[in-house]
């Protein structure tokens, strides 16, 4: 019974997906909310659900405002399950999430990043909800075609999918782009690096990238930039453990490439410095002419000065000459699932079906993984804070790249 | 034991003259040891509870393999086989020892030297210096880490923003991005803030000095300088000895600081140990090897304390009570 409830919960959440458009996804919410409505319980249910959003963002993050507009709407309309939410930032959840888990109290409903999974399994902690997938072709078939690759493990799913965006979108203001020359953003990377030259020569930064945490270099850029050097199936070949490595010949020259970059001067000088809020405001500012960000960036550009915001257009990064991958790819896909707790044990129930929402830009754009979003945490880690190194030139592609495979090494030999 | 028949140098009022192998009196001065014991028993039991049981949970975790959740395996002293070829470990030992030898020089050094002048004739409203330059101490240290790492930053900091004014533009850096200088960055912070502890602390200890001391040394014909060197370093020399103690050990464990001003970086420029092992737990979840780097950083700063500690104990077995 409480699995039921959970489960339909579970797909409530599952409809919202981060959009710019906010109507869309009430929309959804409300389609949803009134079949799930015809699964009433009577019994009063009580959840406990942790996640790494928090209501004091609704309204300027769009996943925000759709995902409590559910939550509230499901709330309303089943009064006999209630749902105790509590929300932290990302830091702070990924230290609480795994403490609770060491503590052996975990909620009954966690987010859940794809990086985490592998270790989650292993540990019991998410349970196997393949067989309610299966059992609801339309309601599996619903979402985005490999959606659950993040979050299976051999052969079993382990969460829902909540939000689909993409990591890798170039923001940039063709104003200041035009004045040096270029009416469009540049699709081969030959041009990227001579307009990275002008730009120079001119006294602007091209790229502002705040790397303090140090995951934008990772999930924004190397995700998508490391896709068009090595390829689709090299980074597949990484996560399903098929003999592909780091330090293969594409991933370092993908890592040369990043700090050849870097080295012509393209990024702020204080890239390791600022955070990934403070390089909005030198975007903002016109201190820089483009940014490379997420889907996310597009609900913080509703408060930029209005001169940036009618001047930005979005772009994909530019193919690399010699690469293997496809140019219109861009790291994307579910990063984030919605996960059961292995406490809730219950029998199973048949629940209303969903859909997802396609955002214009994905339809002709094919995903490609994001790094932090299916790789190891602990390479990612060794990955970021290298990356951190790299693009100061202190460290150069081949050192990099034997730290990383260091670290799987002995995330492979556990 | 013997714990009720102790030496008196002055007699009191309240005691009756001591005479050889007669036992004091039980009162409210001299309580029975077994009061004794019964008074300290709830700060053992929280001190035993808070401290001793989780070092030694550690030790044991130290020899397992543990990612949080049901699976753990023992794997004896893989830990610390690997813990000691691990690099960034030794690099933010590196940093610690950096870290604890300018906090040396910085904070104790300075407020020696600050306590120094606040005991001359010359300085007026000394409870107001030692209130302000008490005063950080009390702040929280993630709060001086976020300001400062305003103060340092590239186009809006507090440092720069005067270069510019001042027309020296062209020594603006990117202070926090350098990692040749960033240890040097990130201790100027420390520093600041715990200046006045030790200030209060050597304050303390000066003014059990007697003033008849300075007056014959003055005769003599001794300057400041030598006053300070000679008279009034060797008279606190027990003190500084704790003062040394407690900033050691106080910069090993230094976390709050460097987690909120660089998270360790750029790369592991500024990691340290402390927030080496809080990045193996909550993000590598690698708890056996994380419990193995905690005992690792516990028999460090021992040793450390131990090695500082040899040419006090000179200096203790004179002063013997």
């Amino acid at each position: 019974m409480v699995l039921a409830v959970v489960l339909s919960v579970t797909f409530l959440f599952a409809a919202c997906t981060s959009n710019p458009v906010t109507e869309t996804s009430q929309t959804a919410t409300s389609s949803i909310s009134s079949q799930a409505s015809s699964s009433q319980v009577s019994t009063p249910v009580e959840l406990t659900m942790l996640g790494h959003q928090s209501r004091s963002v609704i309204g300027e993050s769009a996943f925000a405002t759709g995902f409590f507009a559910a939550l509230d709407k499901f709330t309303a309309d089943n009064p006999n399950i209630k749902v105790t939410y509590e929300g932290l930032d990302q830091t702070a959840y990924q230290t609480k999430i795994t403490a609770l888990g060491a503590a052996d109290d975990m909620p009954d409903l966690f987010m859940l990043k794809g990086s985490w999974v592998s270790n989650f399994v292993d540990n019991g902690w998410a349970i196997d909800v393949t067989a309610d997938l299966d059992a609801d072709a339309t309601w599996k078939d619903a979402y985005i075609k490999g959606g659950f690759d993040s979050v299976t493990r051999d052969g079993k799913i382990y969460g829902i999918p909540q939000e689909s965006m993409t990591t890798s979108l170039v923001y940039y203001n063709s104003k200041m782009w035009a004045d040096i020359g270029y009416s469009e953003f540049p699709t081969k990377w030959s041009d990227l690096q001579e307009a990275a030259k002008k730009f120079k020569a001119k006294g602007t930064t091209a790229f502002v990238m705040g790397n303090k945490a140090n995951w934008p270099a990772e999930s924004c850029w190397l995700s998508t930039l490391g896709d068009r050097v090595t390829g689709t199936d090299w980074t597949n070949s990484i996560i399903n453990k098929k003999g592909a490595k780091f330090t293969d010949p594409d991933f370092v020259s993908a890592l040369k490439t990043f700090q050849d970059f870097a080295k012509l001067g393209a990024f702020n000088v204080n890239i390791n410095s600022i955070d990934d809020t403070e390089q909005k405001t030198v975007y903002f500012k016109k201190d820089a002419a483009a940014i490379v960000n997420g889907t996310w960036f597009i609900s913080d550009m509703s408060s930029a000065p209005a001169d940036v915001k009618a001047d930005t257009k979005i772009a994909l990064l530019p193919s690399v000459e010699g690469g293997k991958g496809d140019a219109k790819a861009a790291s994307g896909g579910p990063a984030w699932f919605l996960s059961l707790s292995s406490k809730v044990t219950d029998d199973k129930h048949k629940v209303p079906a969903l859909y997802n929402q396609y955002k214009e830009l994905m339809q002709s754009v094919a995903a490609t993984p994001i790094y932090d979003a299916s790789m190891e945490s602990a390479v990612i880690e060794a990955m970021n804070v290298g990356l951190q190194e790299l693009l100061i030139n202190k460290k150069t592609p081949e050192q990099l790249a034997a730290e990383i495979q260091k670290e799987q090494d002995i995330v492979d030999a556990k | 034991m013997g714990c009720g028949y102790r030496h008196t140098y002055t007699r009191t009022p309240f005691l009756p003259l001591k005479r050889e192998g007669v036992k004091l009196k039980k009162s409210a001065l001299h309580p029975k040891s077994g009061t004794i014991l019964a008074y300290m028993l709830p700060t053992f039991l929280i001190y035993t509870f808070v401290v001793i049981v989780p070092i030694i949970s550690a030790i044991r975790l130290s020899f397992y393999n543990w990612s949080g959740g049901k699976k753990i395996t023992y794997i004896g002293l893989n830990n610390y086989v690997a813990l000691l070829k691990d690099n960034v470990f030794w690099q933010s030992f590196r940093n610690n020892i950096t870290i604890t030898v300018l906090c040396f020089i910085g904070q104790i050094g300075l407020a020696f030297i600050l306590a120094s002048f606040l005991q001359t004739r010359m300085i007026k409203w000394k409870s107001f210096h030692r209130i302000v330059a008490y005063f950080p101490a009390t702040i929280s240290a993630v709060v001086v880490g976020f300001v400062w790492s305003f103060v340092y930053n590239y186009d809006y900091g507090l440092i720069n923003t005067v270069l510019g004014i001042l027309n020296l533009s062209k020594w603006a850096k990117p202070w926090l991005d350098n990692p040749d200088s960033i240890m040097y960055a990130v201790s100027i912070h420390i520093i600041w803030q715990y200046i006045g502890f030790y200030m209060v602390i050597i304050l303390a200890a000066m003014a059990s000095i007697e003033k008849s001391i300075y007056e014959m040394a003055e005769i003599d014909g001794a300057s400041g300088f030598q006053k300070a060197i000679s008279i009034t370093l060797p008279m606190i020399k027990n003190t500084l000895a704790v003062t040394v103690m407690l900033c050691i050990s106080g910069n090993m464990k230094i976390f709050d600081h460097i987690y909120t001003m660089t998270g360790g970086g750029p790369g592991n420029s500024s990691m340290v140990m402390a927030l080496d092992v809080y990045k193996t737990t909550f993000i590598k979840s690698q708890y056996g090897y994380a419990s193995a780097m905690s005992v690792g950083i516990l028999v460090l700063s021992m040793l450390l304390i131990f090695i500082t500690r040899i040419p006090t104990m000179s200096w203790r077995k004179e002063s013997d009570d």
